[in-house]
């Protein structure tokens, strides 16, 4: 409780005592609604065209007082909370902090990722927010400190991006995104909370693109196979790594003969994908269902066709977003009358996706400190993920983020809390705290 | 009026309709060449306008070129293969498969030379192994292609797994600089339109094309032919490999993906028709990767939405297939 008070206290002391930031000349501004009209801060400042120039400490300033920054949004997936996110970025973010953005098609290999940066190179787009979670960040920060374009990614702190972070790039703002752990961690409680005494329902996974170093996904399925070993004491024939990055679909060989088994790939990596999903599912053999991406939409029929045919109340779990999809799925009883899923570890997208643009923003506006950690390399900030179990929870999550309505759970107060622009005392630390404070508590009593 | 003009048609004949106006356009001997070339500069032109002159910088139109070398590369060696009548989707996944191993011959010796040779070796090992199964077995190639793309990209993602293997990156902007890329897509192409267009290669793939068992019969040996027309195949798959190498200096599961497609899509949009025959040539991969390229980065330039930039791009497409696929009316092919 004392945490949480605590919490609490911080954010609000953050949100109410940095509202200055553009209003102090401001003629008005919504929190909630409505273009930002910010005044000139005087008519002799003048903006501020170049990055290194801005930022002067102990100075607050107002969006309008720099020029107007163009920034690249690389996506590798389609689906409805890329297009929540487009909806956050050009509808809310664009016209208050007077940015421009440039969104890529779905982004799927490593050359698509250079070609997108060359053509925003050609666009004057200042620095890029990418939410291609691969390994090749090493050698695209590259490409990104050859040409001056700043680089922020969705994804965490890996061996196997390593590079990336001690390689002394300058335009390398950092990273965001959920601690995968956290994720893996959710899922096992569920895991443990509905499985069977002997495991004899069975466990499928489809593990995503774990088999393409996506770390999320990959540390969702290691934590299933995890939680599953905690349980039932299993014993692998390989490592849990290599089990969970399985490019072929496999059934886990384990000692007490339990039916595990992983299908990775997604809708989007293969045509086929659904097919096969729905074939594993239909043999009968798995009556708890673990989604590493939100695929659900995709697998809802079969999951419904096999609890039908077999009379077996199958329990899926699924990480995803906080979309229409989801809730709709939440909303949607199967042949026992409970929700078609019964657990989601769920983002926001408008948190998610604020971060990635505090990184870039305050890096462009001089306040490049804030994404540097005390031995001044890049800084990792990490998102809380929220797990929901119930309609209602779901239902009042739905309402959260809500394009049409333009409430947004990280709303202009909620960004320029984290902005160096607004609070030039704010440091790498503070801004980690206040991303740690975001917790469901909070949201529920801030949304409400 | 009408009755008047129609009375002076002779007897047994009838009035041309639009239809066959684009059918007699269609059926020129150059129009291969210069409709899809008509089209590239119109597109290059309306997005300069469009963009009030920044898509004629240099930087925009070199990174047209850069972006579509790679299609390029293996669109023109692929036109060797359509040119006869067949159809290979699996040359990104042998793509992937001779980078990779390139790579990892970079890593183990520091030579690129040796590099360059391990993924010239294995594309035209792989795409000739799929030939001689086609001209010794005489399944259809693309039931072959299928099956091998699935074997390739196994093999690829056993080896990686979810890693990425990578070499220097300084290194390979040595070579970018150095104009590496460039010049060999060049020296490649040159040594392709001679192939194709002033030897008997492309005489007898184009034969072979139009109706193979006509080809047969006056003695062209279809299995060499094939086989020639997926040797020159691997050889365009192991350059782009290379190339691919050197662009992003790195190599994961998903290079390649949907590359069957896209080189079948820049072949069609380069004038050619995908089912081979007589009006076949090597250059239209280059036209054709170059349109898409232009076509994705103008689009972007202009600030059309992503999903809208689809949708454009698929209207364009349906156009210029509409224009292109058609084969004039010839002898039965492999098809029929």
């Amino acid at each position: 409780m004392k945490k949480r008070a605590l919490a609490l206290a911080l954010v609000l002391s953050m949100t109410f005592g940095l509202t200055a930031c553009g209003n102090g000349n401001s003629t008005s501004q919504g929190s909630n609604g409505g273009n930002t009209t910010t005044a000139q801060a005087d008519s002799g400042s003048g903006e501020t065209a170049a990055p290194s120039q801005a930022g002067a400490a102990g100075e607050a300033k107002t969006p309008q007082d720099f020029k107007k920054f163009k920034i690249g949004v690389m996506e590798s997936q389609s689906n409805d909370s890329t297009v929540l996110r487009r909806n956050y970025y050009e509808n809310y973010i664009a016209p208050r902090y007077n940015v421009e953005f440039v969104f890529s098609e779905q982004v799927k290999s490593a050359e698509d990722e250079m070609n997108f940066i060359e053509n925003c190179v050609d666009m004057g787009v200042d620095g890029i927010i990418s939410y291609r979670s691969s390994p090749d960040v090493n050698q695209i920060i590259q490409v990104c400190e050859e040409y001056e374009l700043l680089y922020s990614v969705n994804t965490t702190r890996t061996p196997m991006v390593e590079d990336a972070f001690t390689g002394g790039y300058q335009t390398m703002t950092g990273v965001w995104g959920t601690e995968p752990s956290i994720v893996s961690n959710e899922f096992k409680e569920w895991i443990k909370s509905v499985a069977s005494e002997d495991g004899s329902e069975g466990f499928m996974v489809t593990s995503a693109l774990a088999f393409q170093g996506n770390t999320m996904h990959a540390e969702c399925t290691q934590g299933v196979l995890a939680a599953l070993q905690d349980i039932y004491g299993l014993t692998y024939e390989d490592t849990i790594e290599n089990l969970a990055a399985t490019s072929v679909p496999l059934e886990v060989p384990n000692d007490k003969g339990l039916n595990i088994y992983i299908y990775p790939g997604t809708n989007s990596t293969s045509d086929n994908w659904v097919q096969g999903a729905s074939t594993a599912l239909q043999t009968g053999k798995y009556g708890v269902f673990l989604q590493a991406a939100p695929t659900y939409g995709y697998t809802g029929v079969a999951v419904d066709e096999v609890e039908r045919g077999f009379d077996m109340n199958i329990k899926v779990a699924v990480n995803a977003s906080i979309s229409d999809t989801l809730v709709t799925a939440f909303n949607t009883d199967d042949k026992f009358g409970n929700s078609s899923l019964d657990m989601a570890t769920v983002q926001s997208v408008s948190f998610l996706s604020a971060m990635g643009f505090i990184q870039v923003y305050n890096h462009l506006t001089g306040y490049e400190h804030l994404n540097r950690m005390a031995n001044g390399e890049p800084a990792f900030f990490n998102m809380p993920i929220w797990a929901l179990s119930s309609r209602e929870q779901v239902n009042q999550a739905a309402t959260w983020d809500n394009a049409e309505k333009e409430t947004w759970i990280f709303n202009e107060d909620a960004i320029n809390a984290a902005l160096g622009i607004c609070n030039p005392d704010l440091t790498n630390e503070k801004l980690v705290d206040y991303y740690k404070s975001i917790t469901l508590d909070w949201v529920i009593e801030h949304m409400s | 009026m009408e009755n008047t003009k129609e009375n002076k048609l002779p007897q047994g004949t009838r009035k041309l309709g639009v239809m066959d106006h684009i059918r007699i356009i269609r059926d020129k001997p150059m129009f291969p060449l210069i409709f899809p070339l008509t089209v590239l500069i119109l597109i290059i032109a309306g997005f300069g306008i469009a963009t009030e002159g920044g898509f004629f910088r240099k930087t925009v139109l070199m990174g047209v070129f850069n972006q579509a070398l790679i299609i390029a590369t293996v669109s023109t060696a692929m036109t060797f293969v359509f040119a006869a009548g067949n159809m290979d989707i699996s040359v990104g996944s042998a793509m992937a498969f001779s980078a990779v191993a390139g790579v990892y011959a970079y890593n183990a010796t520091g030579s690129v030379f040796f590099m360059v040779v391990v993924c010239l070796v294995i594309g035209v090992v792989l795409m000739s192994f799929n030939g001689f199964i086609h001209a010794m077995f005489g399944v259809r190639t693309i039931i072959i292609s299928i099956v091998m793309m699935q074997l390739y990209s196994a093999i690829v993602s056993l080896i990686l797994g979810p890693d990425t293997v990578s070499i220097d990156y300084g290194l390979c902007r040595q070579l970018e600089n150095a104009g590496f890329r460039n010049i060999s897509f060049i020296l490649f192409f040159v040594f392709c339109m001679i192939l194709f267009h002033s030897t008997s290669v492309g005489r007898k793939l184009k034969f072979v094309g139009g109706n193979a068992r006509c080809a047969q019969q006056t003695g062209i040996q279809y299995k060499n032919t094939v086989l020639i027309s997926f040797a020159v195949a691997g050889l365009g798959v192991g350059l782009s490999a290379v190339f691919s190498i050197i662009r992003t200096s790195t190599v994961g599961t998903t290079l390649g993906a949907g590359m069957g497609m896209d080189v079948m899509l820049a072949v069609v949009l380069g004038g050619m028709s995908i089912f081979g025959g007589s009006r076949s040539n090597a250059y239209a991969g280059l036209l054709g990767a170059v349109t898409v390229s232009a076509l994705n980065k103008g689009l972007l330039m202009c600030d059309v939405s992503p999903m809208l930039i689809q949708g454009v791009r698929g209207i364009v497409f349906l156009i210029l297939v509409f224009l292109n696929s058609e084969r004039p009316a010839t002898l039965p092919s492999a098809q029929d």
